[in-house]
């Protein structure tokens, strides 16, 4: 293979080797360098890399290849921490093109057991939501987009407050986990309120912002919109700012980033709710089992604080349409969250709080069955007829 | 009764700065268990909005009052708390009285404290009128917390209810637009800290939620105090977001003008009025 040596310095380029993708760049100064074009960290696409001074930096999580087989972390005090070996190709240039001997498997390194152990596994929510996000550093803020799907629909058409609740966690907890660095953060509460109904087909878009990053406190708004510019709904959530600890996942921060978990194969095959594995026990009184498995845990080992908030939404939902004996969907959510998830199944009660013509309301109480009736959640759920 | 003791505790004045907004609300507290505190407050006519049901404002501060002296006694020995989350849905119309407040302490972290608030109107079969969360922040006064003996008990306030002014009178709500109304920062209106109450902000976005939606009513609210109100004027403008089959839904924004900041962002639901 003949690679152009027309790449210029800081110029990335993605190419198909013996069946494997590599991604080339040349650094400032003047060196072709290589490296498997995936991140073995999560697998961003390092096409959508950037070159600082010789070596090509992750959009990701800003990981750092310097074409030799290595990788590093620099977090934002300079601190460099090995991240083991990754392959790179014997690369021969001349003055018009670059040789690339294939064979030359000597220089391929070899990935460390840890690297592999990546979080969210292949198949995992994160991946299958087909989320994709931007994030601005100097702006402090993040954008998402995900694609509304059937799968992720209520019975009446309209993506669930829930989906839309794991978008919001997704990203507002991205961007306060930098806005709180190095400290590192957890969840209190996250409260949703929706306007317009999201249908299959649509993609929706959440625009997180830092309203305050205070020593022990970090508020994020998120403004939910259609592909118009429309309101669908406006989030915010609340995180307590901790000590960091040596098992907390790195946070580097980047000025200017894009990426997505997806993988190619990566998509909901069944409705999101069966594929929570939802059992409802008790209609009228709320109760429903949720096993709390790997395609719904969050880094920290526990159910992501978006499924739980869609644990509660089902619920509320389940009540609601009895007590009322109207098809209402959720549409507000208020959740403080109080503890983990971590063994299952995920129990909920519903105390239905008021109900009145085309609205009514409800207090969801989560607990962690399998952890002696561990008190998770408290739910605060509105649900009114359809959106427009 | 158990009182805290005269004076300002260095950076607390539970004895000045939020009595007033006590006395307006008219809520006794007591401990009837540890960390569990029952109030009660009689429907009185400064209470009332133009529905003659007590507006939510007036409800969020009882919130406020009960859940944040409830999560102040669990911060104790060494801490105290200042509200940096308010939320609570409004599920019917206190017209009767008289209000009985429960608030239960939900969590207690190094951090923070929740506790929840439910307040039933009892001349009305004990109707649930509004459910709440407050999240509250510990922290440590200079000269440490303010003392109480335990239980607590508040006795009542001097019974002067009949004098006191409507609410948007009391707070001197003006408006200055459309969509925004603001008030100047009373020394009556502010807390233990010497910043304006958590409640006032909250009966603020309460009424400008009525004003930009043409008199509707707050039924849901969920309000960040993001940063204390120390200069004033305070001023809330008020966005709407979309309109639904149980109202309209607005974003409320909260600045100290003096001071040049955002200090709290609010997400309410208005039913419509009609």
């Amino acid at each position: 293979m003949q690679v152009p040596a027309a790449l210029r310095a800081g110029e990335v380029r993605p190419v198909a080797i013996g069946g494997e993708d590599f991604v080339l760049w040349r650094g400032d100064d003047g060196r072709l360098r290589s490296v498997p074009r995936y991140c073995p960290h999560l697998d961003h696409d390092l096409a959508e890399g950037y070159v600082v001074d010789n070596e090509l930096v992750c959009p990701g999580h800003a990981w750092a290849f310097d074409g030799d087989g290595h990788a590093y972390k620099r977090n934002e005090f300079g601190r460099i921490d090995p991240k083991g070996t990754v392959a790179s190709l014997a690369i021969d240039e001349t003055s018009a093109v670059a040789d690339i001997d294939f064979d030359d498997r000597a220089r391929f390194g070899t990935v460390p057991e840890s690297m592999t152990a990546v979080y969210p596994p292949d198949h995992h929510l994160l991946r299958d939501l087909r989320f994709s996000f931007e994030h601005d550093d100097e702006s402090r803020r993040s954008r998402a987009w995900m694609p509304v799907v059937a799968e992720l629909c209520t019975d009446l058409g309209a993506a669930r407050a829930g989906a839309l609740a794991i978008l919001v966690d997704v990203v507002g907890g991205g961007l306060a986990a930098t806005a709180a660095a190095p400290g590192w953060i957890a969840t209190a509460d996250l409260t949703l309120h929706l306007v317009r109904a999201a249908r299959p087909g649509s993609v929706v878009e959440a625009r997180a912002r830092v309203l305050r990053a205070g020593r022990t406190t970090v508020v994020i708004e998120v403004d939910l919109l259609d592909e118009h510019e429309r309101d669908v709904g406006i989030a915010t959530m609340s995180f307590a700012v901790l000590p960091r600890r040596d098992s907390n996942p790195e946070i580097t921060i980047v000025r200017q980033s894009s990426s997505t978990m997806a993988l190619t194969e990566s998509r909901l095959t069944r409705p999101l709710l069966e594929e929570l594995g939802v059992e409802v026990r008790d209609a009228a009184r709320g109760e429903i089992d949720v096993p709390v498995g790997e395609w719904t845990l969050n880094s920290m080992g526990a159910m992501q604080g978006g499924v739980v908030a869609t644990v509660a939404e089902v619920a509320a939902e389940t009540a609601l349409r009895v007590a009322t004996g109207e098809q209402l969907v959720v549409s507000d959510l208020y959740v403080t969250y109080l503890g983990f998830g971590r063994t299952g199944p995920v129990r909920t009660a519903v105390d239905v709080l008021a109900t009145g013509s085309g609205h009514g309301s409800a207090r969801v109480e989560l607990v962690d069955a399998g952890a002696e009736n561990r008190q998770m959640t408290v739910v605060h759920a509105g649900a009114t007829r359809d959106l427009e | 009764m158990s009182n805290p003791t005269n004076g300002p505790t260095n950076g607390i004045d539970v004895s000045g700065n939020g009595r007033d907004v006590g006395h307006y609300m008219g809520v006794t507290m007591r401990e009837v268990e540890e960390l569990h505190l029952e109030g009660r407050a009689a429907i009185a006519r400064h209470l009332l909005g133009p529905d003659g049901a007590v507006r939510t404002g007036a409800l969020l501060t009882m919130v406020d009052n009960i859940g944040g002296l409830n999560g102040g006694l669990a911060a104790l020995p060494d801490g105290w708390v200042v509200s940096t989350n308010l939320a609570a849905r409004i599920t019917a119309l206190a017209r009767i009285g008289s209000l009985r407040l429960d608030s239960r302490l939900l969590r207690r972290g190094r951090n923070a404290v929740v506790t929840t608030v439910q307040i039933r109107d009892e001349g009305a079969n004990d109707v649930l009128v509004a459910s709440g969360v407050l999240t509250s922040a510990i922290l440590v006064p200079e000269n440490g917390p303010p003392p109480w003996t335990r239980p607590l008990e508040l006795e009542p306030p001097p019974a002067r209810a009949d004098d006191l002014p409507a609410i948007p009178d009391w707070l001197g709500i003006r408006e200055a637009g459309a969509d925004t109304l603001e008030i100047d920062l009373a020394d009556g209106l502010r807390n233990p800290w010497g910043i304006l109450h958590g409640g006032v902000v909250a009966s603020l976005v309460d009424l400008a939620g009525e004003h930009a939606t043409g008199g509707g009513r707050t039924t849901d609210v969920v309000l960040h105090f993001l940063a204390p109100n120390r200069v004033g004027p305070v001023r809330a403008q008020v966005r709407v977001l979309g309109e639904r089959s149980d109202g309209i839904v607005l974003r409320v924004e909260v600045r100290d003008i003096g001071a040049d900041r955002t200090t709290a962002v609010a997400v309410a639901t208005c039913a419509k009025s009609r």
